[in-house]
């Protein structure tokens, strides 16, 4: 087993696990923004102050949970994030979260900035890429991302706000994953999973 | 089904909330048990997963939204209270959070969990119901390797709410339980010493609610006759009357239509 360095994700988590504070101040500092965004966009900034509590006293009572083998800190964060938003999304109104959704969706249209990418982190590199990914993704593909990941939408639920088929909602999801996929993987050389044919269909 | 199949399976339904995947539980046991033996597939899921959880940070670089400087120190604080209230548990090893995380890799964790127990052995020397359902849950807790905390948060809590199940058969000793939690949606089903499904048959769990049934999934079976399912509800704590498990012809809509391997009812 190759020991991560003592600052990673990884090595934190299991500090905080051990109950060490700077730890977990530190992995504060690195994720609660995303965290608060996330939940300032879809619901509204002091239920975002309750979720980045929530979240962040959970990290502190179930880090010992997380294991660096099974998958990537922030995914395993985030998940926690997601889900405490989803369950204070629900409960708004179907015109509220078509809104707000509107609005994440326009954000994540804009082509970011190209500078200093060569100075960018690998992560940052990642969230770059994905960025641009997104923002070039035809607009009903991003749109159906969005739905789903950020409004925790149903198939049925996208496919009555987009007037359209079932299956075609599907198809729209799945081809706009596959492409987020390709452009991850020109920042990841170390990529270990081979694509295969069913990402070579990009027609639809 | 190829991997290419599951893979567009899978790229349909990941972002998508669990309760609306669960809508075809034959598919879903047979992705399930794709990713529990397909390595890449597996890893593919992995990668899906990380995409997914880099979209709110994407998000973070678009904003202009700002974290309140204030926040970190109420959060720090909310630690202190909450160590100084709660006396700190003994974890419980490796779980992803269940919110979220797609019902296919939480299947696969079962079915993981079925070819572990396959490789382990079942320990057969059950005699009460206590021994029986602390059996169940210690083959849980040492082989389930990851998603088990929706299991063990149901299957553990004193608030669980359980429904015994019995062999339907002379000769079997089948026995099994239904856990469900009034506060949360989800749903675990275990049976053990169940004999293999006759060839062309497999065993569909039904479960009733308000006098109607439904077929919640087929229940795969180990080489030990341990079967597992994992489900969400459509509410909190649903209360079911009876529970059947039938073998019958996948996709067979009616309970009564094939040999009753274990029931249960309140
Ligand atoms: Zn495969």
């Amino acid at each position: 087993m190759i020991d991560s360095p003592p600052d990673s994700d990884d090595a934190l988590a299991l500090r905080v696990a051990k109950r060490d504070k700077l730890a977990f101040s530190m992995l504060y500092d690195r994720y609660a923004r995303a965290v608060y965004v996330f939940a300032a966009h879809l619901l509204d900034p002091n239920e975002a102050e309750e979720v980045v509590q929530d979240v962040f006293l959970r990290l502190w009572n179930k880090a010992g949970q997380f294991d660096s083998a099974k998958g990537v800190f922030g995914a395993w964060l985030m998940q926690i994030a997601r889900n405490r938003v989803m369950d204070a999304l629900q409960k708004r109104n179907k015109q509220y979260r078509q809104e707000v959704l509107d609005e994440v969706d326009e954000l994540l249209a804009q082509i970011p900035d190209e500078s200093n990418i060569e100075q960018m982190s690998w992560e940052r590199q990642q969230q770059h890429a994905l960025q641009l990914a997104l923002a070039q993704l035809p607009e009903d593909q991003r749109r159906a991302i969005v739905l789903a990941y950020f409004g925790g939408m149903s198939h049925t639920e996208i496919s009555n706000s987009l007037a359209l088929p079932l299956g075609t909602v599907k198809k729209r999801i799945a081809l706009g994953v596959s492409k987020l996929r390709k452009a991850l993987q020109h920042i990841n050389p170390l990529a270990t999973t081979p694509e295969k044919a069913s990402d070579a269909k990009e027609k639809e | 089904m190829t991997c290419e199949h599951i893979r567009t399976l899978l790229a349909e339904t990941a972002l998508v909330n669990e309760a609306n995947a669960a809508n075809n539980p034959a598919t879903m046991a047979e992705v399930a048990s794709h990713l529990a033996t397909c390595a890449d597939c597996a890893a593919w899921a992995r990668e899906n997963e990380r995409l997914f959880a880099m979209l709110p940070m994407v998000l973070a670089q678009v904003s202009e939204v700002q974290l309140p400087p204030h926040l970190k120190a109420k959060v720090m604080q909310s630690l202190e209270a909450t160590s100084a209230a709660q006396p700190k548990r003994p974890t419980r090893g490796w779980a992803w959070p269940q919110f979220n995380a797609n019902l296919w890799r939480k299947l696969g964790a079962a079915m993981l969990m079925l070819m572990l127990i396959a490789t382990f052995g079942w320990a057969l020397q059950l005699n009460s119901a206590l021994s029986q359902e602390r059996a169940l849950r210690a083959e849980y807790a040492n082989l389930l390797t990851f998603q088990q905390e929706m299991v063990l948060e149901v299957v553990d809590s004193p608030k669980a709410n359980k429904l015994f199940l019995r062999s339907a058969q002379t000769d079997s000793t089948a026995y099994g339980k239904v856990f469900v939690r009034a506060d949360l949606p989800h749903v675990v089903i275990m049976a053990a010493r169940l004999p293999i499904p006759p060839a062309g048959l497999v065993y569909q769990m039904w479960l009733m609610r308000d006098g109607k049934y439904d077929m919640v999934g087929v229940m795969p079976v180990n080489p030990q006759g341990f079967g597992l399912i994992v489900f969400d509800a459509d509410m909190n704590g649903p209360i079911y009357q009876k529970a059947l498990l039938v073998a019958q012809p996948a996709g067979t809509n009616n309970p009564n239509a094939g040999t009753f391997i274990v029931a249960g009812e309140r």
